[in-house]
């Protein structure tokens, strides 16, 4: 009896350990698909390199309704494909996502809005550049290089960015004063308000009040629109920071140029089809945009199947969330140091041009 | 006082974090690999002793690499590939991959060759496709009597694929040469192999090494 009412009183426990459980379970299989999907990509990519290049040349021979359909449409495939591999921005919208308590609705507008800026900053970059310096393509690969620098210098910041908030999320959650009242508080909230507010108990405010959260734990995580208006510096603090930060998540994302964009564009320009260019790269960045939006509410959705199995509002769920964006931070700013080290080694010159 | 400690109950949502961001952590590629295209045509050549003295290269770059070598070789900027311009280019390309024998490698237990400068042939462009020939003398002819000729044309990288064209390993021994035969044979790459190159991207290194698991090999043999 003991033991059951140990448990009770921290659910976070029994959640960890069914949470522990799911991960362990999921991982081998997901592995083996990725391994599967990565080798079908090997077979696969020489096929998307010839359709892309070929409605590229076809419409360059003829431009007509069908073939810029083609083009279009191959490409926006590609985008969709393309983003289901590996990548930087990938890593990037998934940790900020796993350890920020955001939205569905606007994971997903991050999403959009850095593969749609990923495709306007390879148009700027290259063709941009072509217009005003009459750079070549080789020497864009230069511009190239140092937008993606900007890039990774943003991704260490937005991981420090992360580490700091974790770290200020985990002195709250250790605080001696907070951690009884505030679970008593929100078991006793959680009946009354389960439903009308996606979870979200009002016991928080009551909490916050008394324990002196700040607004930076794992709470906001179940409703990021609660309604703090007694702490009204808080809140606009946070949000201040918040556009900033996402800011930085699109342009951390969008300032490194998808490469199949760069290449589709020097060769629709080649084939004197520039606007072709720029219209694949749209429809490029329209099919990134879908399947990273997938991804994002994966992220969104994973944190909160975790926060519920941890019990969200419980210290354990703060002391998670803490951690989580603490890692994640880490994951982030290591990621940066790395990929900024090895941009910073000479550019890869095929044939040595 | 509740203190913070290091129990396990506190590290285990830290250790599932890390493992979930191991999970995410995978390689960070623009593209996979390999990013350009070569398909290639060999033919050895034999002199009248009837020992190979050298061999001759024909490559077809893909589009886009034929638009990214040719748009910055445009040096008068006027937009068309003049025929100057491109065999300007092939001498570039030429100059810069002597170094590593025009990615050309010979199987140590049959007979090695040693590769003097390439003398450039042609350079043209068809259907937007960059075709380069060149020939690459051997420094001494070698017998085939007693050891058979292997080699193979890779990058070590894997950034380029180059793949023998099929319809054309009837012309790797000349039509005139009677008594030897040539074979290629294809890489068989595991599926972890492949799943590698596809994780790596535009700006990434493989470490050297990865394309020798995509290597076609070609053996000449001679009675």
């Amino acid at each position: 009896m003991q033991l059951v009412r140990n448990l009770a009183k921290s659910p976070g426990l029994v959640g960890f350990f069914l949470l522990a459980l799911t991960v362990v379970l999921v991982a081998g299989p997901l592995y083996d698909t990725y391994v599967h999907l990565l080798a079908w990509v090997y077979e696969e990519v020489r096929r998307f390199h010839k359709i892309l290049t070929d409605s590229v040349s076809s419409l360059a021979d003829e431009t007509s309704f069908a073939t810029s359909f083609a083009l279009i449409f191959s490409s926006f495939v590609y985008g969709v494909l393309h983003a289901a591999g590996p990548g930087h921005g990938k890593v990037i919208l998934s940790t900020y996502l796993l350890s920020q308590p955001e939205k569905i609705k606007k994971s997903i507008g991050l999403a959009a809005l850095s593969s749609l800026t990923q495709g306007i900053v390879a148009i700027a970059l290259v063709y941009g550049l072509f217009l005003l310096f009459g750079l070549a393509a080789r020497d864009t690969k230069i511009a190239v290089a140092w937008s993606e620098r900007l890039a990774f210098g943003l991704v260490v910041l937005i991981g420090l960015v992360l580490i700091w908030r974790g770290l200020k999320a985990a002195y709250q959650a250790h605080k001696p004063t907070s951690a009884h009242n505030h679970e008593h508080d929100h078991e006793h909230d959680h009946d009354h308000h389960d439903n009308a507010h996606h979870g979200h108990d009002h016991g928080h405010d009551h909490n916050h009040a008394h324990g002196h959260h700040l607004h930076v734990h794992a709470d906001d995580a179940i409703c990021t629109t609660c309604g703090h208006a007694h702490m009204p510096t808080n809140k606009q603090v946070h949000e201040a920071t918040d556009w900033r930060t996402t800011l930085g998540v699109v342009l951390s994302i969008g300032l490194r140029p998808c490469t199949g964009a760069v290449l589709v564009l020097i060769f629709a320009r080649y084939a004197d089809v520039a606007w072709a260019g720029i219209l694949a790269v749209l429809a490029m960045s329209l099919g990134t945009a879908i399947t990273v939006s997938a991804l994002a509410i994966t992220s969104v959705g994973a944190r909160n199947f975790a926060m519920r199995l941890l019990g969200a509002s419980s210290t354990w769920g703060e002391r998670m969330g803490a951690y989580v964006a603490i890692l994640g931070g880490a994951v982030l700013t290591l990621m940066g140091i790395g990929l900024f080290v090895s941009s910073m080694a000479p550019p890869v010159r095929s044939m040595g041009l | 006082m509740i203190t913070p400690t290091l129990k396990l109950k506190n590290l285990a949502p830290a250790l599932l974090s890390l493992s979930c961001a191991f999970a995410l952590l995978q390689p960070a590629p623009a593209q996979a690999h390999p990013h350009e295209f070569v398909t290639m045509e060999v033919t050895a050549k034999f002199d009248f002793d009837g020992n190979v003295s050298g061999l001759t290269y024909n490559w077809a770059f893909d589009e886009f690499f034929t638009a990214y070598a040719v748009d910055g070789q445009d040096q008068n900027k006027n937009g068309v590939a003049e025929q100057n311009e491109l065999n300007a280019l092939l001498d570039e390309i030429l100059g810069n991959i002597q170094v590593i024998n025009y990615f050309t490698v010979f199987d140590k237990k049959a007979a090695v060759p040693k590769l003097a400068k390439a003398q450039p042939l042609a350079a043209t462009l068809k259907e937007r496709q960059l075709q380069l020939s060149f020939y690459v003398p051997f420094k001494a002819a070698v017998s085939l009597e007693k050891t058979p000729l292997r080699f193979s044309i890779y990058d070590d990288e894997f950034y380029i694929a180059m793949n023998f064209e099929p319809k054309s390993y009837g012309k790797i021994v000349p039509a005139t040469i009677d008594n030897c035969t040539a074979g290629v044979d294809l890489a068989d790459p595991d599926e972890d192999v492949m799943a590698f190159a596809s994780s790596l991207g535009r700006d990434e290194n493989s470490g050297g090494g990865l394309g020798a698991s995509f290597a076609e090999w070609v053996t000449i043999k001679c009675n």
